[in-house]
């Protein structure tokens, strides 16, 4: 029997982890950060990096454990996936990175829609790169380089991408809908019929790329679940369920292999915590083109807003192949940045429902559109995600939910693709 | 793998253990060494259980709740602390739970070192006995690497401090059984074996100045005895006129010397290369060090004086205090009864430290830097009264002080500087016993002079004097 390489195993658990939002294949992977290695050497070294990548290097200065371990974690990639050789190399290509727009490429094997995932992926899976990665200091670091680069993908010249193009992302907008070209495209991979693109305009009325990525869905497309009904608790967004988990408790090992939710920790600490001790959770994770923005689930007044600005690229050491596929989605909802959005629900049975938006990877940007004291309706806009990778999950104290009207996915009867504004839940 | 069975760990072996095994005679040699020593730190804990599960255990300090604090609001200080106590070896895990280890850790900040016997280091350095284990786990080595882990401790080991600075601290400086000084009574048969045992001859205090007309020997507390003056007649200056002759800063043993040292070296390795820039935190001064030479020594144990002194006749230029890491290992090491030692190259670039810039009044030994390295238990320095940027020190003037700790020592000195050292580290494994001593304000290296230099270059060949040898 062939043994598959436990490298390749671990790998496509990562990947899975990521939503798919890079390939399982490392290679594939190896060969895109060549590519962006080529692209950095065939430009003459700037004269001077971007002061966010100067405060990084700074920051590797000072920490010497820290600069340890990148070191060391440059060294562990594996010879033939290897294609950053020093920390210079890292600094120079971080600098390319965060002056670039993703751009639409039709051929599988050469997407790269998140060039900082795929330039960590192989580090994320050493040994030095699962220690680095959950250090403050680390962290701190990247972030700096990551605001940058939103802050260009929130400026203007990133809509540069936005255009019908070869490597436009309105690409296959002509094409008839039936051909197989159109099947390729953009315009269907990224579903943009069912979105409020306008072609009239330039760049589609969007006037950045972070508008783009977080652009409004038609609202028909959407219908609201159980509109009169206060019971139905509708999903706050779009994604695949990871997982649906009842009866939590408050404070457990989350780093263990079966990742149990960790209350406390996932709501950092806050005075609310305990009261949600023996509830639920279901969690979801968004793809790259899923619809990237979020709703209340149910209706009442938000109590508390709160960003908590925590880890990006840190993963769970993987054990031996999930079968599930999901990597280390439950993990993240303990240590990654993310947002809690408390909403007092107007039905009482409910009491307090926590939305909480979490990032993975890229730029792991969140935003509340609310803020306490407003009254939200059910499937009101509440928030949204800047661009990278993310998945959502909403708690609810114990005795609020009767029954769950979505599953996990490994139940073929049902399908595990949830739909924002659908009915999820049912409350007592 | 009999070497490797005093290990902390639990599982399979690394990479690293690997390697170590593979360097038998070397852990044979210091296994033999580390097994008593472990199971006297094993003593040590249970004893701390013992005390921390009765009614003697003490509230904790705010410093400890605040350090419980973030292990309860970083999920990773959690993950790190819980998983390194069970990595642990069950023989040696003497605490279950973070909150016991807390326990023990306010516990021992609420006590004075005492001096059991000859050979109890874990009594002498109680925290360095409490955190040993749980430190040289994997999971341990990570936590202690963790900003959000060390500062908090900083901060306990500075209340811990304050404690050992006050006088509350001195009912251990008395003739007790376990008291500093016994032994003080036993000196008129210094050949008995009881007196040569005692903590009097051990930590030979006929050679410091201590009052014993005055109650607790006439220190104001613990850490004063600590760092108690030597006396001037046993310790005389070498030849404190000539600007040829480097002294030592500190009493202590030689541990490693390297030249053409780099700016920036892979210091984490197993031969743990100095990196000017981190073993100088970046200060201005680095770059007129860059290829230059580190010496580095160790102060041993208690015997040894804890303060230390101008090397050289020049002008003090810069001063600069880094609190770094206390507990932090390399990982490349082998397991360390003494929490720390093994791991003294890499300390020099992420411990607690002091930075001393020294100009020599001769232009060619140029600029010294003296580094003093706090290594575990209170890992703090005190620099000495009145010491100030600008103004002259000459050899032998006192620096400044260690408060209670291990401690290791590095002078850097700019390329070309130095001509010879005379108290040479052992050239065969770091970890290996020297009986290479250096004494504080002792000639240990000739610096390169103009006057040297340019006899150098005006002698004929053959006049030259057979030097070098004739200078120790």
């Amino acid at each position: 029997m062939a043994v598959a390489d436990p490298y390749e195993v671990a790998f496509a658990d990562l990947a899975a982890s990521q939503a798919r939002k890079i390939p399982s294949d490392p290679e594939v992977v190896a060969q895109q950060n060549r590519e962006l290695r080529e692209a950095v050497m065939a430009v003459p070294r700037p004269k001077r990096l971007h002061p966010s990548v100067i405060a990084f290097d700074r920051m590797l200065q000072d920490n010497s454990p820290i600069r340890m371990l990148v070191n060391q974690m440059i060294d562990q990639v594996p010879k033939r996936f290897r294609t950053v050789d020093s920390v210079e190399e890292l600094l120079l290509q971080l600098n390319h990175i965060i002056t670039v727009a993703p751009k639409w490429e039709i051929n599988e094997k050469k997407r790269n829609f998140f060039p900082m995932s795929h330039l960590f992926t192989h580090m994320m899976m050493t040994e030095a790169g699962y220690a680095v990665f959950r250090m403050g200091p680390m962290n701190d670091g990247l972030r700096g380089v990551l605001k940058a680069w939103c802050a260009y993908l929130d400026s203007p010249e990133s809509a540069h991408v936005l255009t019908a193009e070869t490597n436009g992302w309105f690409q296959g907008f002509d094409l008839p809908r039936e051909s197989e070209a159109f099947k390729a495209s953009s315009w269907h991979y990224n579903a943009l019929d069912t979105y409020e693109v306008d072609m009239d305009q330039p760049h589609g009325g969007f006037n950045c790329f972070n508008a783009f990525f977080h652009r409004e869905i038609r609202p028909e497309t959407r219908p609201l679940g159980g509109a009169g009904d206060p019971c139905v608790v509708v999903s706050p967004n779009d994604g695949t369920i990871y997982h649906i988990a009842r009866e939590v408790a408050l404070e457990t090992t989350f780093w263990i292999k079966s990742q149990p939710y960790s209350l406390h920790d996932m709501l950092n600490g806050h005075d609310l915590a305990p009261s949600f001790a023996g509830g639920d959770v279901i969690q979801s994770y968004l793809q790259g083109s899923d619809y990237h923005r979020w709703h209340a689930p149910v209706s009442g007044r938000v109590l508390h807003t709160d960003v908590v600005e925590a880890l990006m690229f840190s993963n769970l050491a993987s054990e031996g192949n999930d079968i599930k596929g999901t990597g280390s989605q439950g993990y993240y909802t303990s240590v990654n940045t993310r947002g809690l959005c408390f909403i007092e629900a107007d039905h009482k049975p409910l009491g307090v429902v926590c939305v909480m938006p979490v990032g993975i990877t890229e730029i792991s940007s969140i935003t509340h559109t609310v803020k306490p004291g407003d009254v939200v309706r059910k499937g009101d806009e509440i928030g949204h995600f800047s661009y990278g990778g993310s998945s959502l999950a909403t708690i609810f104290q114990p005795g609020a939910i009767d029954h769950f009207t979505v599953a996990i996915p490994n139940d073929p009867a049902i399908d595990g693709h949830l739909k924002v504004n659908a009915a999820m839940a049912i409350a007592n | 793998m009999a070497e490797i069975d005093h290990d902390t760990r639990t599982g399979p072996m690394s990479e690293d253990e690997m390697v170590q095994a593979a360097h038998s005679g070397r852990l044979a040699v210091a296994g033999a060494k580390i097994d008593p020593q472990f199971d006297q730190i094993s003593e040590f804990q249970r004893h701390v259980r013992m005390e921390i599960e009765s009614d003697r255990n003490p509230p904790w300090r705010p410093e400890v709740q605040e350090l419980w604090d973030v292990i309860r609001v970083e999920p990773f200080v959690r993950m790190y602390a819980e998983l390194g106590i069970e990595q642990i070896r069950p023989m040696r895990r003497h605490f279950d739970t973070v909150k016991q280890m807390l326990d023990a850790i306010n516990y021992v900040t609420h006590t004075a070192p005492i001096f059991r016997d000859t050979s109890s280091i874990s009594w002498q350095f109680p925290l360095s006995a409490i955190m040993n284990f749980w430190m040289g786990t994997p999971a341990g080595k990570r936590l202690m690497r963790m900003p959000q882990f060390n500062d908090p401790m900083n901060k306990i080991m500075k209340a811990w401090c304050c404690f050992l600075d006050s006088e509350e601290s001195r009912y251990v400086l008395n003739q007790d059984q376990y008291g500093w000084f016994q032994g003080y009574d036993l000196r008129g048969d210094p050949n008995s074996e009881a007196f040569k045992n005692s903590a009097w001859a051990y930590n030979k205090l006929d050679e410091y100045e201590v009052d014993m007309s005055k109650p607790y020997g006439g220190f104001p507390s613990y850490n004063a005895f600590f760092h108690r003056m030597i006396r001037d007649e046993v310790r005389k200056i070498s030849d404190p006129e000539t600007n040829r002759t480097i002294c030592s800063p500190n009493d202590g043993v030689a541990w490693a010397l390297q030249r053409f040292v780099q700016e920036e070296d892979a210091f984490w390795l197993k031969s743990q290369a100095y990196s000017m820039g981190n073993l100088l935190a970046q200060s201005e001064f680095t770059e007129r060090f860059v290829g230059g030479t580190v010496y580095q020594s160790y102060v041993n144990g208690g015997a040894d004086w804890h303060g230390f002194s101008s090397p050289i006749n020049g002008t003090l230029v810069g001063l600069k205090l880094i609190t770094g890491y206390a507990w932090a290992e390399s990982q490349v090491v082998g397991p360390d009864p003494m929490s720390g030692p093994y791991s003294q190259g890499w300390a020099a670039g992420v411990a607690t430290r002091g930075l001393v810039f020294i100009e020599s009044d001769d232009e060619y030994a140029g600029l010294v830097c003296v580094v003093p390295i706090g290594l575990t238990e209170v890992s703090s320095l005190k620099w000495a009264d009145g010491l100030e940027v600008g103004q002259h020190l000459n050899k032998g003037d006192l620096l400044g002080n260690f408060s209670f700790g291990g401690s290791s020592f590095a002078m850097v000195f700019e390329p070309n500087a130095v001509r010879e050292f005379g108290v040479v580290p052992p050239t065969h494994g770091r970890n290996d016993q020297s009986n290479q001593t250096l004494f504080a304000k002792k000639r240990f290296a000739v610096a390169h002079t103009r006057e040297h230099i340019e006899y150098m270059r005006s002698a004929p060949l053959n006049a030259r004097p057979n030097d070098g040898s004739t200078d120790f």
